[in-house]
Order: C-alpha cells, then sequence, then structure tokens
C-alpha cells in the first residue's frame, strides 16, 4: 500500500474548508502606488510650535 | 633629539596617563565588581575607531581638603564624540576610578561642553553614569555643576535624543539627570538609583532595606517605571543603546533613519483573522499581533516589566520607523489605569517630538476602577494619555482590534484626538460601555417588572450587543474610517504611512501647554 504524501491531506483539507465557504476575503490591492516625495510641504521647522 | 619630538612624546606619555584613568588598582577593582571602564564602555558602544575624545588633559580647581594634590587627568569623566552605525553622537562616561566618579565642577563642564556641542550639531547625547555623587570637598561647586547639567538636559529635550546608562550607583541629586533624558536603561545587579540611600533611609523613616531592593533595575523597571530598559550585561546594554538608536532620528528636524525593507508589504497572516476569542472575555496576546504585523517580526519594546497592560515600542513598517502604542487583553483585560496611562503619554510625546509616526492596537474595555487608583489621581494620569494624543501631530493611524469602551476609547487615539486614519476589525466593539454594563443601567427598572429577569436582561444584552457591539455604528458616524479585515492590517497601515507622508498640523502659538502632571 502507497503511503500518501501528508501534503495531499493537508490539500484536501484545505479545499473542503474553502468549499464549506470559510475562504471568504477582503480582497486588497497590495500595492502602494504613492510615491515618496521630497517636499517643503511638511518641513519640520514648519510644525515647530510657533511662540505666541 | 628634536624639541618637537620630545613635546610630542609628552603628549603620548600624557595620554597614556589619562587613559589610565584613577590607575591600574582602581581599574583592577572596577573589573573585580564586573565592571568596565568608562574608556572600556565607550569603546563597546561606539564604532571602532571613531570616539575624539574631548578634555582629556582638563584638571579640577578644588584646593579644599588638600585636592590639589588629587589630580587626575580628565578628572572623573570621560567625554566626546564618535559615531554609532556611522552617525555621530556624543557620548560622556563617568569614570568611577577616579574619586568614585563623584562629580566636581570640572566633571559638570566638560559633560555640559558635550551636551552643547551635540544640540548644536543635532546629534544624540548618551551619557554612561556610574558616580558616587557630588564631590563634598567642592562644596556648592559641585551642586551646581549638577544645575548647569540638568538645564541642559531640559533645553535638549525634544530637540535631540537623550539616553542614560547607569552602570554603577546614581544616588541624590544626579538622578534627575537620567530621569530628564529620554530613555533611561540599568544594569541589573550593579546598578541603583535613588534619592536617598539605605543608611538615610533607616534614620528618617525606619524602614531596613538594602541598595538593589530600594533602587535596583528591578525596582525600576517593574515598580517606578524610572528605567526603561535593564540589560544582564554591559555588551547586552551598549548593543540595546545602538538599536534604540536605529529607531529614532538624530535630532527633532529629522527622520528616523529608514532600513531596506525585504519584508513583502502585502504579507497576509490568516492567524489574524482568528486570534480574537469567540468569548468577548477570553484574553488572546497582543505580542502576536505585532509581531505578526511589523517587518520581520521585530519588535523593540520599551519598559516591558512595567504596566504590562500597555505595551509601547519600536517596530518598521515597509522600512519605516513607528511607535506602537497597543494594550494588552492577556494583562488586566488591558484596562488602562495611572502606570499604563503615564507609560503610554511619555512615550507618544517622545514620538512626537522626533517625528515618528504612531501606530495604536486597540482593545481597551475602560479605565481600572477602584479607590485604588482614583486616590492616586487615574483621572489626571488618563488625562496625560489624552493629552499626548490629542497634542501629537504625527501621522496617527489607531487600529480598534476589539473593545474600545468610554474614556478609553476616547483617550486611545479616537478619531476626535485628530488621529489620521481610524481602522476597526470586524470583531470592534466601539461603544460607552459593554453590554451588561449598559443594560443594567437601561433595563434594570424594566427587568424588576418581569416575571424572569435574568432572562429579559439576558435578551436586553443580546440586543445590545447586536446594535453596538459592532464596528459600525462608529462607522455609519465617520468615526471610523474602515473597517478592514485582520489578515490585511500590515498591508493597510503600510499604505496608510505611505499616504500620511506629507502630513502638515501644527498647533497654536503658545508657550507651552499644561499637561496634567
Amino acid at each position: 500500500m502507497s503511503k500518501v504524501n501528508n501534503e495531499v491531506y493537508a490539500a484536501i483539507a484545505m479545499a473542503l474548508h474553502e468549499y464549506k465557504g470559510n475562504n471568504v476575503h477582503d480582497k486588497e490591492s497590495n500595492i502602494i502606488t504613492i510615491k515618496p516625495v521630497q517636499t517643503q510641504w511638511n518641513s519640520h521647522i514648519q510644525m515647530m510650535t510657533k511662540r505666541p | 633629539m628634536s624639541k618637537q619630538i620630545e613635546k610630542i612624546k609628552e603628549l603620548i606619555a600624557k595620554r597614556e596617563q589619562a587613559r589610565l584613568g584613577g590607575g591600574e588598582k582602581a581599574i583592577q577593582k572596577q573589573h573585580e565588581r564586573g565592571k568596565y571602564t568608562a574608556r572600556e564602555r565607550i569603546d563597546m558602544l561606539l564604532d571602532e575607531g571613531s570616539f575624539e575624545e574631548m578634555d582629556m588633559f582638563k584638571l579640577h580647581r578644588c584646593t579644599n581638603f588638600g585636592m590639589e594634590k588629587k589630580q587626575y587627568l580628565g578628572d572623573g569623566v570621560v567625554t566626546g564624540s564618535g559615531t554609532i552605525d556611522g552617525r555621530l553622537v556624543y557620548v560622556f562616561a563617568q569614570d568611577f576610578t577616579v574619586n568614585g566618579g563623584s562629580l566636581s565642577e570640572t566633571m559638570a563642564q566638560k559633560i555640559c561642553k558635550v551636551m552643547d556641542e551635540a544640540v548644536k550639531m543635532g546629534a544624540p547625547c548618551i551619557g554612561i553614569n556610574d558616580s558616587g555623587g557630588a564631590r563634598i570637598q567642592e562644596g556648592i561647586c559641585a551642586l551646581a555643576g549638577f544645575g548647569e547639567i540638568f538645564e541642559r538636559n531640559i533645553l535638549a529635550s525634544g530637540v535631540i535624543p537623550q539616553i542614560s546608562g547607569i552602570f554603577g550607583p546614581c544616588a541624590g541629586g544626579a538622578v534627575y539627570s537620567p530621569a530628564l533624558t529620554d530613555f533611561t536603561l540599568m544594569m541589573e545587579n550593579t546598578s541603583y538609583m535613588f534619592l536617598t540611600g539605605p543608611k538615610v533611609v533607616k534614620t528618617v523613616t525606619g524602614e531596613d532595606i538594602d541598595q538593589e531592593n530600594l533602587g535596583g533595575a528591578s525596582v525600576h523597571a517593574t515598580k517606578s517605571g524610572v528605567t526603561h530598559f535593564t540589560a544582564s550585561t554591559e555588551e547586552e546594554a551598549m548593543q540595546m543603546i545602538k538599536t534604540l538608536l536605529s529607531y529614532i532620528p538624530s535630532n527633532n528636524m529629522e527622520e528616523a533613519p529608514r532600513k531596506e525593507c525585504n519584508d513583502p508589504i502585502a504579507r497576509m497572516d490568516d492567524y489574524l483573522n482568528e486570534i480574537i476569542p469567540e468569548d468577548p472575555n477570553k484574553a488572546y496576546d497582543m505580542y502576536n499581533v505585532i509581531s505578526s504585523i511589523v517587518d520581520n517580526g521585530d519588535f523593540f519594546e520599551v519598559q516591558p516589566k512595567f504596566a504590562k497592560n500597555i505595551i509601547i515600542g519600536f517596530a518598521r513598517f515597509n522600512g519605516q520607523s513607528v511607535g506602537i502604542v497597543a494594550n494588552q487583553p492577556a494583562c488586566y483585560a488591558g484596562v488602562l489605569d495611572c502606570n499604563s496611562s503615564r507609560k503610554g503619554a511619555r512615550f507618544v510625546r517622545f514620538c512626537d517630538a522626533f517625528n515618528i509616526p504612531i501606530v495604536s492596537l486597540v482593545d481597551v474595555p475602560g479605565f481600572l476602577p477602584g479607590t485604588g487608583q482614583e486616590y492616586n489621581a487615574v483621572i489626571l494620569h488618563g488625562a496625560k494619555l489624552l493629552y499626548a494624543y490629542g497634542e501629537a501631530t504625527v501621522p496617527k493611524v489607531t487600529i480598534t482590534l476589539r473593545k474600545s469602551y468610554g474614556g478609553s476609547h476616547i483617550v486611545m487615539g479616537c478619531k476626535q484626538l485628530r488621529a489620521d486614519l481610524n481602522y476597526a476589525w470586524p470583531s470592534a466593539e466601539i461603544a460607552v460601555m459593554g453590554a451588561s454594563g449598559a443594560v443594567a443601567v437601561l433595563s434594570a427598572r424594566e427587568a424588576k417588572t418581569q416575571e424572569n429577569p435574568k432572562e429579559f436582561l439576558a435578551q436586553k444584552e443580546e440586543e445590545y450587543t447586536e446594535m453596538f457591539a459592532n464596528p459600525y455604528q462608529a462607522a455609519k458616524y465617520g468615526y471610523i474610517d474602515d473597517i478592514i479585515e485582520p489578515r490585511n492590517t500590515r498591508f493597510r497601515i503600510c499604505r496608510a504611512l505611505a499616504q500620511l507622508a506629507t502630513k502638515k498640523q501644527s498647533l497654536p502659538a503658545k508657550k507651552h501647554g499644561n499637561i496634567p502632571l
């Protein structure tokens, strides 16, 4: 009798798990498209608390 | 031999003499105590070959009690500049081999000089304390020296990072300098900090206690919260200081150095989808959440043994350094109390002072009730944390994992405290209070008229839970920006931080606020 690889059992279990509707996920794009910029907009000197 | 060569030889000889500090015997005694000398500590801390010493030949000018006959080059402290991982830092290390490291006017001048240089150059200042206190022979001049140091600690506060390592005794007025710095590290078993020693304590209060239990590292790490880190070996201590520095900028105009990130921002951990227990009263370990979402699971915790119901520390998201503040449900259900409030507040203010974004992970059922807390001014301490969050203008990202009730919801970086992005897990319960407490108030009278009050209240609790114990009520009003699947938390935080990179926010002009102290 051939020994079945344990990974096969894991794959079957995973498939059943998903079939039962347990693999519902909120999809994200998973990419950040914002490019870092050098800007004076929020330069730290400007954000110091000003003296009254 | 030319005169120049002779003079150079004299210089070399004097350097050798200075490097011996209090002498070979004193160095040997220091080693026998399991402690390194000041120069050895500096060598361990700084990049090899980077240390440039200042005032190596400075001498004290005291003539009281025959002190003019007791001169040591450098007089008890080694000061100068160097680099740590290529970044400029200024250091001073008190030399216990010279008069027990006791502070003289000259020593204070040396320390003040490096502090002034550090502020001028915008570089961190690291102090290694190992001192018997003020040099009594110098009288008021020693006290004045301390005063000068403290004033510089205050002026430099929020300008450059200041780190204190306590590698030996630090008693009396000397303790105020480390207390004024941003972070303190103490050596286990060989260091202590207290205002008055065991002998005076015994005389005045009759209390019999030893140095370790009065002001040792374990006391200050667990009970008082005075120290942020402890180390069992000096090598470990130096490594901790270096690690700490890697997360913070050199001054308040810079950002922390960015580390190259090999951990994918889109890494999802399905474990997070199941980490919240079915039973809302069951605890889970917040450390598992933190390690799952930060870069490579690396989290540098601050004050790990003090007020364990709140977790603070540094981590990175996509290579960017952030400060993490998280309630710990596995300790006192994550309630806020006096100690956790002030622990969190000081950390939030440090992050704000040094441009480090704050990521808050919230699971807080409220403030710890009782006279123990009320008599110790939990109101004021809670207000500290509230103030710190509200005042902070760095990017603030708040994720509510489970409970967020009442005043503690507000305190932990809510939208109204100008948090930039507020996310919630689907398991979040954002409400004035928990179901049982709310129903007890709302339906108690009605329950008395029922046939089965218990069943009635249980049903009301269920209705309340369905209506309020979820994030959608808060999302309905825009108090939560989005509800996210737990396994996506890492990605959402990474993107949030990218979005908030150009955040500009300031405070009204004022001399300074009046944070409840």
